[in-house]
């Protein structure tokens, strides 16, 4: 090797301090070092090879490096080495191999054939590092690696998935509620162009019987706009706004709307709203059907007295109180009250009309804009509902 | 005069239900069954309004309403969107693509004629 006779070139006295020192150097360096004849007599090993294999120096001189021989490479393996050092290049590779102590290890090498001035191989210089540990690590990176790959890949699927399942529930409301509203707006029109008798005049019975055509229809509009905002509140796919409104003006809409039930029953229906409840941020849309749902409730079990929603309000929260003086609602029954398609006490057979829809669509609007829907009643002499609804909800 | 609608309506019963309605109260009506057909009847005609359905099949109504809008010779016919849809966003998305109203189905017959009434352009001048 060309290195050796740069460093000759470099001495200048004592002709044997030098080998000495460069054999020294070797033995101390951190790589394992073996010398060999060019059939693979051990020569001379560092105390690193010692160190790596468990052999003392003494126990290997004159073997042959094949005692570390662990049966992990082939013969074609060591095939390849020897045809490559045996014609003058040098070999790297990884190989497995045996300690002393018969337990494996893994080691990184160079093997650097040295040749005569005739170009015939003489001696082989093999330098190794036992890389188990790097290769451990490395196995062990591989192997997190890849469970990582697998975890990022399965949580890509599931999220597609349920995108997908998004989109498609989305795109099924979209289309029922289309492919429901449309026969029923012309079921509604045409009943309506009847009663006004815009074709022409019509008799007392067909009127009473359109009446309850009309009357069937809009039941069954009530229903679809309950069925589907439900499916669309469990489905993730209700929007509410979110813009400052006139709470007043929300609360005389639903009361207005409940008067001509309430008159109908003979029940006193009243209002009471602090001056100055200003402004809220919500949906006003949404306030007003939930406040028409607890009032039409409200008008719906009460038989005799009044119907009263009060309103109470503070920095920060709106409380819109819907008071009756009803039937009431057993103690067992409020927890189910609020779960959809429950109506109380009815069983099969109903005496109310309703989905019992009504409050589960509430108390889940209500939470959407981050107010709540509560209850207190008492069997037999009435109920009291409470919308609590905060002024500036998320406030952004 | 005679105001002059055009509507826009792919269901049978719907378009003979609006037809019916707005020729009761003096407007005259034609009407198309698909979006393209209603932009070919809108370029060539002289209308008053168009009442576009926004669930139509192939070319939905915001479509139509945008081609009707990009185009010089229908861009100053107000259009009002008639929707079953009811989501959430259905009236912004109709009037981002141009349409001045809006109306949700069910239609309530005894006041669908004077809700579109606002939106005709005043009468008186020529
Ligand atoms: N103000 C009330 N007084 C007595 N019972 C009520 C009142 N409000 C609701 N309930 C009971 O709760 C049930 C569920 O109400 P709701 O969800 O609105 O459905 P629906 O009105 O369609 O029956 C009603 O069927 C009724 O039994
Ligand atoms: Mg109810």
């Amino acid at each position: 090797m060309s290195g050796g006779g740069g460093a000759e070139s470099g001495e200048s006295s004592g002709g044997d301090t030098l080998p000495r020192l460069q054999l020294a150097a070797l033995d101390a360096v951190a790589n394992a070092i073996v010398f060999t004849d060019s059939r693979g007599v051990i020569l001379w090993v560092n105390a690193a090879w010692g160190t790596m294999t468990g052999y003392s120096r003494a126990e290997v001189l004159g073997q042959n490096p094949r005692i570390l021989k662990s049966g992990a490479q082939s013969r074609a393996f060591y095939g390849e080495l020897w045809r490559t050092i045996l014609s003058g290049r040098v070999w790297r590779g990884e190989l497995v191999n045996k300690r002393k102590d018969g337990s494996l290890y893994t080691e990184e090498e160079t093997i650097t054939p040295l040749c005569d001035p005739d170009g015939k191989v003489t001696h082989f210089i093999a330098i190794k590092q036992d890389i188990s540990d790097r290769k451990l690590a490395e196995l062990a990176l591989r192997e997190s690696e890849e469970r990582a790959r697998k975890a990022a890949s399965e949580l890509a699927i599931a999220k597609e998935r349920a995108e997908s399942a998004d989109r498609l529930k989305s795109a099924f409301l979209a289309t029922m509620s289309h492919e429901l509203r449309t026969p029923l707006n012309s079921i509604i029109g045409f009943t309506g162009i009847l009663l006004q008798e815009l074709p022409g005049p019509i008799n007392a019975e067909q009127r009473k019987q359109l009446e309850m055509v009309r009357g069937s229809s809009r039941h069954l509009l009530a229903l679809i706009n309950d069925v589907l905002d439900i499916s669309k509140i469990e489905a993730g796919q209700l929007e509410v706004r979110r813009e400052p409104f006139d709470l007043e003006a929300c609360i005389e809409r639903a009361v207005g709307a409940v008067r001509p039930l309430a008159e109908k029953k003979g029940l006193a229906l009243a209002s009471s709203v602090p001056a100055g409840v200003g402004q809220v941020v919500g949906d006003p849309r949404r306030v007003e059907q939930v406040l028409l749902n607890l009032l039409t409730n409200a008008v719906k079990f009460t038989d005799r007295g009044r119907v009263s929603l009060e309103v109470a309000s503070d920095d920060d929260r709106v409380r819109m109180t819907v008071r009756d003086t009803g039937v009431g609602i057993q103690s067992a029954d409020l927890a189910a009250l609020f779960q959809p398609f429950r109506q109380v006490g009815s069983g099969l057979a109903r005496s109310h009309e309703g989905t019992g829809l009504g409050l589960a669509i509430c108390r889940r609007l209500a939470g959407l804009m981050g107010g709540d829907v509560s209850v207190e009643s008492e069997w037999g002499s009435g109920s009291a509902f409470t919308f609590a609804l905060p002024r500036r909800w998320g406030n952004r | 005069m005679t105001r002059h609608v055009l509507l826009i309506e792919d269901n049978e019963q719907n378009r003979y239900l609006t037809t019916f309605l707005l020729e009761k109260s003096g407007y005259r009506v034609t009407s198309a069954v698909t979006g393209p057909d209603g932009i070919e009847l809108a370029r060539g005609g002289a209308f008053d309004l168009i009442l576009l359905d926004i669930q139509l099949p192939a070319m939905d109504g915001y479509a139509v309403a945008a081609s009707l809008k990009a185009d010089p010779r229908t861009r100053g016919v107000p259009i009002v969107a008639v929707t079953s849809h009811a989501m959430v966003g259905d009236r912004e998305k109709a009037l981002a693509s141009g349409s001045q109203g809006y109306i949700e189905k069910p239609i309530d017959p005894e006041t669908f004629v004077s809700e579109i009434e606002r939106f005709l352009p005043s009468r008186g001048v020529p």
